[in-house]
Order: structure tokens, then sequence, then C-alpha cells
């Protein structure tokens, strides 16, 4: 993780308004290319909308933006290369590549028009397209990007445009309106949902109820609760307009409505650019997808269940409460705002036991309460706190859904991301804020409470209700799982990360020069369905933006679908700063402090780049809301694009495929073994890896990638001329050469067969641009120099240094770096699947005990300046921690088909703390025959990457 | 490091206070902690009473560095008590307050503790109580006078003495002769030989029955009028302690006769030849079995049996001559034996709850309204898979548990014996103690 370039930072003016630099991107950038400029319906406005880009519509009032637009199904990696390919033809763009310095600006920038799903005015080959689109497209509420329905609460609410239903309703004359009904209740019997969920919802007429002596509870069956009535006889119409519209009809009459019904938000997409060995591992059946498919279960079905949970979130304040004040004052905020059964309202009523707990605990322990567990109808529930203030936030869970140590978690991480949002949590909690609240409690206890990944309706039932959840552990961290690369792509992917954070933009005109930038770039993180690439910010950064991403649950989304565009954009109040110690500063000291931030992310394929803004200081220093600069957008969105052009997440996704590294052991192909040859030992264990055994000689080669060249060519030292070449050249030539070759000397027949099964693979060409081929020679010289040393290697190393590889799994967590490694796609077969939950369980134990540790080691440290009552000093150095298991998987229910005589399973789960500058903790689960001297060696192993 | 302190103990905070009424009737603290004034302990039960207000029963609340249990008993007595916040589980809390309570029982019955007629009495009965009760919550810190484990294991504590079956016959013709069927030879407060009846009390009775003998020890013959809390808690039998020798005493339950006077005779015409086998008993402590050939790297062990509830330990299993030349040097040896029964025991509570199952034997004190046990609540992750061994590193020592049919033995190592050695020596350890014919007792 590279530190940011500070040079660039330094390297700027005086600072005057950064507005007008901004606007001069906008002008500048295009009129050098009229052609193209004529041709793009962002700068001219050709859709209608007089936005430059998508997502600018969605900027709100505060300056924040928040836009998915998933892949379309019919968007095939081939429909893409189509639309390329049609770009490419175009002969503006070799006029591009004589223009000067904006040339690459502009080519970026085209790039990102492609993305756009509004129909292009002038290509053809968009016009085509648009017939597809259309019916995505089929007015201009900006609801029909079903994108943005992102909560859990719209997902109901719904949107999306595919689904259009044509319902008649004979609408009652106008009768007497009593004051305060609308003319919908009076003549048509419905009730509208009033408060919008989302902003851009705030419009839509969405049918909350019917009146039980209405119309239009005769047609319940057609037009249904969550339903949005879009358009009545043919006129579109929201909240506002149909009141007017209404006001029309004096008697009674037919009208037809057309509405639209929540059943697919996402559409689940297959087809991603991997083949379909790949594929595989991403179909898991438990998907998010379904939460955004039809299998959801519906608003109904949910509130019903979850009455029979306890489950609240409380935010309660003790400032100016008095004994006289009415019965709720003190609470500023709770969840469920409709009390949804008995067990939520009960916890609401006894919420001064917790108010007390806090106020009485510190003068008995000297520390605040963290944790309380009561029994509420023969239900555990824990109850975490979090106090700021006078004010108290609570979180109940029921403990079959999250032990305790998990519900410390949750709070944990509730309030710093309600912090990194609004700074404090009396701000958060603010009634202004309330609906936005509402929808961050309903994805958090929906999800903690129902597992929306593995939710669809016909799991839907009291018996997953009341099942306890599997343990978490890695999931739950504020650590992100890395996505190690070779160097040289490593190399590739900090470079386009660099230069996007070295904001060197003025490059692309001269105009730019003296004047200010408007932001500047603190860092910048890249994520791969979910993965952490890179990170070029501090760690307490990083996990801000993974905390906010999780929660959001974009990474869930861009791990299992591509996403066509995400743009999303908020003021935050960075953790770090929030760690700050205040210092004096002295008169040349630049207090950091006094910047606003901004956090940044967009998303494209299976690629999220976060990004963190500031402004002030160097920068301009504007009051008011900030929206985000189209032009750093762009900038942004042009890095993913420019990460895709060479490869990288085909790369990445290949990772993914490739046999683990180190080796692990499928616990399923164990047993198969083990069953034949009737004993389970180290011969068993010789031919269960996940991969054919691999002697140290062999390895699985990739070629180098052309992009290789290219990032070492554009370089910011390299002229403008030749970078441009040299990018030119990548881009026609970028396909991912792939190419997997498995050594001859494999020691077995079949197990060389099985492994060349698996990886023979050949991908070139998918990607390349036909259109050029001889327009530039140096391509085929290229293609001819490609040589031993363009190979990659990928050795695929043994952890366990025993004869026999005998690892199940692994977890090496850096919390400095708040980073972890793992298996990067762990075997889903059902044995595996139940080693692994139980292995979680386990570290969640283990990791308790380390903390227990780490807090004695502290009080310890601090045992000098203040006694410490509570100290327990034989747990002050424990630094390891392992458990051996004796499994016997139960042969009915965890294999199928189901064997007799299973044997008995006996592997160890041993965690490891390290101490010192970088802390670590790792995990390892190994089968019992590793002798333990060996796995000392793993464990040292595990402090280098052995990629 | 390794110096122990006043500062080092483990504060324990315990309030006892009727649910009905709200008055306290016992309030003990131990370690280093000023009192809790009264408002502070009313607030504390003020948040149980009003969670029941609700039906919403307290069980648990924890601190960075502290955990606090509520529990009620026989809907009638509330205990609340602080302990430091060191376990994942909180199974060893509700084991502590269960006996607690039963000791309360012990001293003034179930009738006068529950009824609560006369809560002034109570109150000034249960002084009788404090130094059995003083006794278990100074148990969570290191302890040099006690070492046994049995209150926490919830298991009676042993000695191993190849010549008990001698002793056995004296003690059945003393016991016959008081006109009783309970009665005990204890050496340190570990038995050593016991009848059939006294084995068939309730583990938690014979442990506290040990504390008590091992606390009140300032006379030579005792008659102390007692309730067995799950056998008879509303009826008082005599306690008749006899100490033989310094560490060595023969206890027995009996009715209202024989008269005390009549007692001495018998003690002397039972006891009085056996000086010499009572004389070699004594000296099977502090080590509590006799000389095996044990694993020099290990510090101290406890050897539970589930089935029989019983468990041998030590803290010295080998006596070295302090003038021969120790081959692990002499910092390794020097760890005091405080030190070691308080990492054993943090050892055994961070083990047997999350990672071993726990077997303790309920009583009927323990149970709720409804029946259910509060132990049942377990708020930590649940491993899906049985466990058999595991083991816990630190820089200053190591520990080993093993669980092995129904046996399950905790072993402390020095720091410096390898990890993959001590799988090997536990098992090599626990083969020597069940197949040596004299550790009878405990098989």
């Amino acid at each position: 993780m590279n530190p940011i370039p500070e040079e660039s930072i330094s390297s700027l003016g005086s600072r005057s308004e950064g507005r007008a630099w901004r606007h001069n991107v906008k002008s500048e950038s295009s009129s050098p290319s009229p052609s193209s400029s004529s041709s793009r319906s962002s700068t001219s406005g050709g859709s209608g909308s007089g936005y430059e880009s998508d997502w600018e519509r969605e900027v709100s009032e505060d300056g924040s933006v928040f836009l998915v637009v998933p892949s379309l199904p019919q968007e095939t990696p081939e429909l893409l290369e189509e639309v390329n390919g049609t770009w490419s033809k175009d002969p503006v763009d070799k006029s591009v590549k004589k223009t000067g310095k904006l040339s690459r600006l502009v080519r970026r920038r085209e790039s990102k028009r492609d993305r756009s799903v509004f129909p292009n005015q002038d290509s053809p080959k968009r016009i085509a397209n648009q017939a597809q689109l259309h019916h995505e497209s089929s007015d201009n509420d900006s609801s029909t990007y079903y994108g943005q329905l992102k909560t859990f609460e719209s997902v109901f609410e719904g949107s999306n445009p595919v689904e259009m239903h044509e319902v008649t309703l004979r609408i009652k004359g106008r009768k007497s309106v009593q004051p305060g009904q609308s003319l919908m209740e009076n003549m048509m019997g419905i009730i509208p949902v009033r408060h919008g969920l989302e902003p851009q919802h705030l419009n839509n007429v969405v049918v909350a109820g019917y009146l039980t002596d209405g119309p239009a509870i005769k047609i319940s069956d057609k037009l249904q609760i969550g339903d949005i009535i879009r358009l009545v006889d043919g006129q579109q119409i929201n909240l506002s307009t149909i009141e007017q519209m209404l006001s029309t009809y004096s008697s009674s009459t037919k009208i037809k409505m057309t509405i639209q019904r929540p059943t697919r938000i996402y559409p689940t997409d297959n087809s991603s650019s991997l083949d379909d060995s790949s594929t595989e591992n991403y179909q898991a059946p438990a998907n998010i997808s379904n939460l955004f498919d039809g299998n959801a279960p519906s608003p109904g079905e949910v509130e019903g269940i979850l009455k029979k949970l306890p489950f609240v979130g409380l935010y309660l304040t003790r400032t100016g409460i008095t004994e006289t004040s009415p019965e709720m004052a003190d609470v500023l905020f709770q969840f469920p705002l409709n009390l949804v059964g008995d067990h939520s309202a009960r916890l609401i009523k006894a919420r001064g036991m917790f108010v007390t707990l806090c106020q009485a605990l510190p003068d008995v322990t000297n520390s605040k309460p963290i944790v309380s567990t009561v029994v509420l109808n023969d239900h555990l529930v824990h109850i975490g706190f979090a106090e700021e203030r006078e004010d108290t936030l609570l979180l109940a869970f029921p403990a079959t859904k999250c032990s305790s140590k998990i519900v410390c978690q949750i709070v944990r991480d509730v309030v710093r991301l309600l912090r990194l949002r609004y700074q404090t949590l009396a701000n958060a909690f603010n009634p202004k804020n309330h609906s936005e609240i509402n929808q961050f409690f309903a994805v958090l206890f929906l999800d903690e409470l129902l597992n929306l990944s593995a939710l669809s309706r016909s799991s839907l039932d009291l018996s997953t209700l009341f099942r306890s959840h599997e343990a978490k552990f890695d999931q739950n961290l504020p650590a992100s799982q890395w996505l190690y690369l070779p160097e040289e792509i490593k190399f590739q992917v900090d470079d386009a990360m660099n230069q996007f954070e070295s904001s060197d933009f003025q490059d692309f005109n001269d105009e730019f020069y003296d004047l200010p930038r408007e932001f500047n770039i603190v860092g910048s993180c890249l994520f791969h369905r979910g993965h952490l690439l890179a990170s070029h910010m501090p760690r307490d950064d990083m996990v801000d933006i993974l905390l906010w991403c999780r929660f959001k649950k974009l990474l869930g989304l861009t791990q299992l679908s591509r996403v066509h565009q995400l743009v999303a954009w908020h003021e935050v109040f960075v953790t770090r700063e929030s760690f700050r110690t205040t210092k004096l500063l002295g008169p040349l000291d630049y207090d950091e402090s006094m910047q606003r931030t901004f956090l940044l992310v967009v998303g494209l394929g299976h690629q999220l780049l976060g990004a963190v803004f500031s402004i002030g200081g160097c920068s301009g220093d504007p009051i008011g809301p900030v929206k985000p600069d189209p032009f750093y957008v762009d900038q942004a969105m042009n890095t993913l694009d420019h990460l895709e052009d060479m490869g990288i997440p085909m790369v990445c996704d290949r990772w993914l495929t490739l046999p683990a590294n180190p080796e692990i052991v499928d616990v399923d192909h164990l047993y198969e073994k083990a069953i034949t040859s009737k004993r389970l030992d180290a011969h068993a264990l010789s031919g269960a890896s996940t991969s054919a055994k691999h002697l140290p000689d062999k390895g699985i080669v990739l070629r180098k990638t052309r992009s290789v060249d290219y990032s070492l060519a554009s370089s910011p030292t390299e002229s403008d001329e030749l970078s441009l070449n040299r990018s030119e050249n990548s881009e026609q030539s970028e396909e991912l050469q792939t190419e997997f070759r498995e050594d001859s000397k494999a020691s077995d027949p079949s197990k060389s067969e099985e492994g060349s099964s698996v990886w023979e693979l050949h991908r070139s060409g998918q990607r390349s641009h036909k259109n050029f081929s001889g327009d530039l020679p140096q391509d085929s010289s290229l293609n001819d120099s490609v040589g031993s040393d363009e190979f990659v290697r990928y050795q695929v190393s043994q952890l366990t240094l025993s004869p026999e590889n005998t690892l199940f799994h692994y977890i090496h967590l850096e919390v400095g770096q708040g980073v972890y490694l793992a298996p990067l796609s762990p075997p889903k077969s059902p044995l595996h699947s139940a080693l692994i939950e139980n292995f979680r369980a386990t570290c969640q134990i283990i990791h308790s005990t380390f903390q227990v540790s780490l807090k004695s080691r502290e009080m310890v440290r601090t045992l000098k300046t203040s006694p410490k009552p509570w100290l327990n000093r034989s747990l002050v150095a424990v630094k390891e921690q392992a458990l051996l298991f004796h499994w016997t998987p139960d042969p009915v229910t965890e294999t199928k088909p189901p064997a007799k005589n299973m044997p008995v399973l006996s592997y160890w789960v041993c965690g490891r703390l390290f101490l010192g500058a970088n802390p670590r903790e790792c995990y390892i689960c190994y089968h019992e025959s590793a002798p333990q001297d060996m796995i000392e060696l793993a464990f040292r192993l595990a402090h280098g990457i052995h990629v | 490091f390794q110096r122990n302190n006043k500062n080092e103990t483990m504060s324990v905070y315990l309030v006892c206070i009727t649910t009905g009424g709200g008055i306290p009737i016992l309030s003990r603290k131990h370690g280093d902690i000023k009192s809790l004034p009264f408002p502070l302990l009313a607030s504390l039960n003020g948040v149980a009473l009003f969670g029941e207000s609700h039906d919403i029963n307290l069980i648990s609340t924890s601190t960075r560095d502290c955990r606090i249990v509520w529990r009620d008993f026989h809907n009638s007595i509330r205990l609340i008590v602080a302990v430091s916040n060191d376990t994942i589980s909180e199974v060893h809390i509700h084991k502590l307050l269960d006996l607690i309570f039963q000791s309360m029982v012990l001293t003034v019955g179930l009738n006068d503790l529950v009824g609560q007629r006369n809560v002034e009495r109570t109150k000034r009965d249960l002084r009788a109580s404090y130094f059995i009760i003083d006794r278990l919550i100074s148990l969570m810190s290191p302890s040099e006078s006690y070492t046994n484990f049995g209150d926490l294991v919830g298991a009676a504590d042993c000695v191993v003495f190849p010549e008990s079956h001698l002793i056995q016959n004296y003690l059945e013709s003393y016991v016959e002769s008081v006109d009783s069927t309970y009665g005990c030879v204890m050496v340190d407060g570990r038995i050593a030989c016991a009848t059939k009846n006294w084995w068939s009390l309730h583990p938690d009775e014979i442990n506290l029955l040990s504390l008590s003998v091992l606390t009140d020890n300032w006379s030579t013959l005792r008659d102390v009028p007692i309730f067995l809390p799950v056998k008879s808690p509303t009826v008082p039998f005599r306690f008749i302690v006899c100490q033989l020798l310094a560490n060595v005493t023969v206890c027995s339950l009996c009715g209202p006769a024989p008269q005390l006077p009549a007692i001495e005779g018998m003690i002397q015409k039972n006891w009085k030849s056996t000086h010499n086998l009572l004389s070699s008993l004594a000296s099977i402590v502090p080590r509590g079995f006799p000389s095996v050939p044990i694993d020099s790297n290990i510090l101290g062990l406890i050897l539970v049996n589930l089935d029989n509830k019983r468990v041998i330990s030590s803290l010295q299993p080998i006596i070295t001559d302090p003038m021969a030349k120790d081959p692990l040097g002499p910092t390794t040896r020097n760890m005091p034996n405080a030190r070691k029964f308080d990492i054993l025991r943090t050892f055994y509570r961070n083990t047997v709850g999350p990672i071993f199952p726990d077997h303790f034997v309920p009583t009927p004190h323990a149970a709720d309204a409804k029946g259910d046990f509060p132990s049942m609540n377990v708020s930590h992750a649940v491993l899906k898979h049985p466990v058999g061994e595991t083991y816990q590193c630190s820089e200053f020592h190591k520990c080993y548990a093993l669980q092995h049919r129904q046996y399950q033995l905790f072993l402390l190592f020095t720091s410096n014996i390898p990890n993959h050695f001590m799988r090997n020596s536990a098992h090599r350890t626990l083969q020597l103690f069940l197949s040596d014919k004299t550790f009878q007792i405990i098989r």
C-alpha cells in the first residue's frame, strides 16, 4: 500500500475560486473535437435531460449522490463489444488521435459515455439498442433506474418498469371532500404512501392501502399494495399531479391505470464475462440477487414474520427529560417505527432499565456497559449499548441470530458508520434524517435477522426464522479480504490509481495551470468482487469505505453481478479525525481538521473504486453543500475503465478461480477418498487437495498481458504523444492471454488429466477491436516479442510442510492494515462448508480470548497510574489457543448420497496472536496428522505472502 | 511479574437482596474496592425489578472490564454479583452463585431464607455463612491457603492414598458407633475415603462441607447444625468435625443423638491406634497422590472423573529435592502455588463452557420458575463439532486440556515445552493415572 504522493498536493498554487476550473473543464473538454461533441448526447443534452451524465440528475440537495445501474440482462459482453466496435469505426476517433493534449481526456470521457443507458441519438447501433432499452426507460421518471433502489424497504416499494400492468378502475364521482382527504382517497379509494422512503420516490404514487368503501378495494387482486401507479389514461402522474388530474373527472367514470409492480429489481446477471467453468463458483444458490429478484419475500411477509422476533433500535436522550415529560419524550428515534409485535414494544417500554444501567454501572465497575443479556418471553436477547454525551443508542438482537460478541461489533460498526455520515450520533438521529436512518436500520436488522443474502421466498418460514444463524467471523471484521495479485499486475493497478490520485489533470488543458484544484484526493482503494485489490489510504479511511460499502450492500452486489454504473458521493466525517488528539498547532502548521471530506464510490463491472476527497486548505474552501464534480467523477470512472481496458478484472476473476494458493484440502474429496480406502489418514489426504497434486517444479503459467507494457509506457513522465500511442496500442491488443500451461511431467496420469481439464483456457480476442488491425505496425511486432519472460508463474505452494497437504482453511488477519487473507474461493461442498462454519465459531472464541488477553495487557501497562481491581493476571500474555475436533459427519444430513460409516475427521483449529508494531492474528485449520512442529513453520510462512 | 501483592487480587462484589421488599440481607466484597453505597445497590436491584414488571428478566451486563450477573432464587432472594469480565462463558459465574446460595441455605435453612418471616433475624443468622461465602468469592483470585478445585469443577476433591482401604475400616466402625451412615476422612479438605452415603451427597454439598471444614478450623472438635442444601434443606443435621492431625479431619453427619461427649469417646476409641497411618496420609499432600514418574514439565494438574464426580489435583506434582540441580533451572519451578492455582482455574473457566461442555449436576435451587437453568443461556458462539483437546499458550506458561471418555485432564506446563510435545505428555499422563491401581478413587 503506497502512500499518497505528497508532491502532487504541494505543487498547487494559490487559492482562488475553484469552481471556475470545473466549468472550464466542461466546456473545454468537448470543444476540441466538435464532431464528437455533437454526437454525444450528454454534452448536447440529447437525451433531453440537460445533464451531462446519468448520475448528475441524482444529486440531492445536500450534494450527495447514490446511483446504481446494474448491468442489463441483455448487455452481454458481445453487445458491449459491438458498441465499442461501432465507436471505433467512427472516423472521428482517428482525428482524436491527432489532437493535442486533451485527446486523452476526451477519449476517456467517450469511453465513459458508452456506458450511458440513454439511447444515443446519432449512433445507429445505439438506436438499435434503443429498442431493447426502451422499456427500461419508458418514462423520464428517475426511478426507472431500478438500480437506485438500494435499501431493502424500497425493494418492496419497487419500481421495475419491466413489470407493467394495465388495470381499469371505475372511479366514483367526486363527493364532498373532507378536509385532509385527498381526491385519490375520495374517488379511487386508494390511500397513497405519503412519505417517500427514498428521495427519488418522493413523488411516486405508491398504493399504501384501500378505503373499505372505495372502488379500488374491489380490484385489490389486480392493484396491490406496493404498486406504483405510473400512468392514468396514458398520462404520466405523480403525487402532485394526480389530484389535479382526478379533479378533471367530475362524475363516475372508468379510468385505465398503468401500474408497476416490484417483482424484479435487479436482474440477476448470469452473463458475466467469465467462461462457464469459472462462473460456477459464483452461482451459489444463496446469493444476494435473491434480494433483488422475484424470490424475495414481500414486505407483508417480512413484517409478519419479524413480529415473532425480539429486536429493536432505540436512540434515547436524558437531556431535558424530567418526571413530568410526556411518555415517549426521551425516545428520539425508534426502529421499527410502527411497533411490530409484542417483543419490541416491551423492550421499548422497559428502556428505562438500560438507561439506568448506563448511569449506575460506571460507579460500580469504572467502565460503561457494552452489552446486556435479558430473557424476554423465552427469547434470549442481547442489547448493545453506545453512549454519546447524554444520549444512548440501544440495539437489541435475539441471541439465536447474533452472539453477544457480534452484537458488540454491530454496535461498534453502526456507530462508526453513523458518525462517518453525520459526524455525531445526535446529528444522525436528528428528525430530518429519520427516513434515511430508518432505511439504514431496515437493512441492518433484516440482514442480521433473516440473513438477506440467503433469503428467498421458498425458505421463509418459521423454521428459518428461529433457526440460529451460523457464527460469523471474517464477515464481520473491520477488515477486508485481500486479493493478492502478482507484483506486475499489482503495479499496474497501483499505477492507475496513482494517476488518479495525483490529480495531475492540468495536462489536459493549458487553462488549468494556475488554477487551484477543487478537491484534494486523500487516497483511494479498489475492490474487485468485494475483495480489496489495493488501498492507498490510511487503514481507518479504508475501513470506513469498506464498512460503508458493506452496509450499502455494494460489496455483495459487485461480488455476484456486474454493475453498469455506480456513483455515490457523500460528505463524510472520517473516523481517523475523531481518533486524533487535539494538539497545539503552531502558526505554520496546517490543521487538517478544518477540511471537509467527501466519499466518492464509483463502480463498474465487478470493480468498486472508493476515494476520499478533501476540500479546504490549498484547495477551495466552499460553504454549503458540495456537489460532486463531474470531472473528478469521470476521472474515477475512467480509472476503472482504464483498469478494465488493461484486463485487470479478468486477471482478478481468473485469480479467483485458480486453485487456492496455498493449497487447501477439500473435505468432501477427502471423504470420497476415505470411504473408498476405508480409512481416513494421511494417505487419504494425498488425493484430496482442491486440485491435483503439484510437484514443486510444476506450476501454472500465465502469459503477461500486453497492458504491462502499456502501464510501463504510460507513466506520467512519458511524453503525451508516446503515452497516447501506447495507450491506443494497448487498447486494441488488449486481449488477455491467460494461457495456462500444465507441466507435462505429471507424476500421476490421472491427476494430470484432471488438472488440465480445469485449467485449459485460452481467452484471446474476446475484447479485441477488429477495426484496428494493421493500423499500427508495432502491434504485430509486440505479438512476436512474446517470449519466455512474459509469463507470470502461478505457483501453488503448500503451507504445511508435511509430506501431504493437511490444510483445510486459514485466515490471516493483519489488524494494522485492516486486511485479511483467506482462501479466495473455498470449496462450496456441504462437508467443507460445515467445517468452515465450525471454524468461524472457533475463531470467534479464540478471538475473544485474545481480546481479553490484550485488554489485560493494557491494564497491566497502566497499573501504575490507577488500580485495576478487575485484572486477571494469568491471561495477560496469552498468544496461542488451539482446539482439536473429532467430527463424525452426520451421514444422513451432511452428505449426499447418504453414506454409511463415516470415519471420524480429526482436525485442529489453531489461532495465534502476533504482537508488535504490526499486530496480526492467524487462524489455521488443519488435519490432525500434521506434525505440530510443521505447523510452526506454517505460521512463520503466514508472515510473508507466498504467491 | 510473578509478584503477588494485594492490588492483584481480582475484585468481586456480592449483594443479596430480597426480591419482595428490596431489603439487602447480605453484602460482601473482595479485593481493594470501596463498598457499594446503598443508592447504587438499590439501583442495581431496581433495574432488575423494573424489567421484571415488563416481563423482562435481566441476566447479565458486561462492561469492558467487568461482568454483572443478576440471579433470582426461589422467587424470593436475588443475588447480584460483579466479577472480572475474563471469561467467554457465564456458566462459572452461575456456578458461583449456586454455591453462594447453597451456602446460605446450609447455614440458615431454606425455609428461613426463602420465607423471610423475620428478615432481621435471618440477616443475623447469615453472618455464620460469611466465612464460606468470603472464601468462595476469594477463589476468583490467586490464593495461598487454598488449593482445591472442587467448587469450580463441581466434583468432590480427593487424594489418592494407597492405604485408604485401611482407613476406610476405621471410618466405617466410627460412623456406625455415632449412629450415622455419613462420614469421611479428609486431608486438607480433600477426601481420602468416605462412606457410601457420603458419596451419594450432591457434589456441591460435599464441596461446601469441605469448605466449612477448611475455613472454620480453630477447634479440634466441632458440632454445628447444618442444612444439606439438596438432601435436607429444611431439617438440620449435626455436622461433627474432629481434627485428628493438623490437616486430617474426620467428619460425620449425625442426628440428635449421641451427645457430643459420647462422640468424643467414640473418636478416642476408634482412632487412637491410627497415628502412623494418618501421618502417612497427611504426607500425601501437597502432591495429592503417590509418587509417579510424571513429566517434569508439568507444573500443575487437574484430573476430573465426570461419571463419579471426583477430582484430583496437584500444584506440586513433582516434589524435587531443593538441593538437587533442577534441569529446568530455578526460574520456571519458582512459580508460586497461588499463581499456578490462578492460572489453572482461569484456564478451566475459559475451557469448560465455551469449548468443553460442562457436566455440572444441577441443583433444585438453580432452576427458575419455568424449570430452566440460567446457565443454559449461551451468549457466545457455539461450536458445532465435539472437541477432544485444546491448549492455550502464554509467554509465561502453557496449558493443555484433554477430554477422553469420562475423564478431563487439565495440565499446566512450563513455557519452554514445545507445543507438539504437550499433546504427547498429556496422553501419557492420563495413561499413567488410569493404569495405576492405587488411583482407584478416581477411576
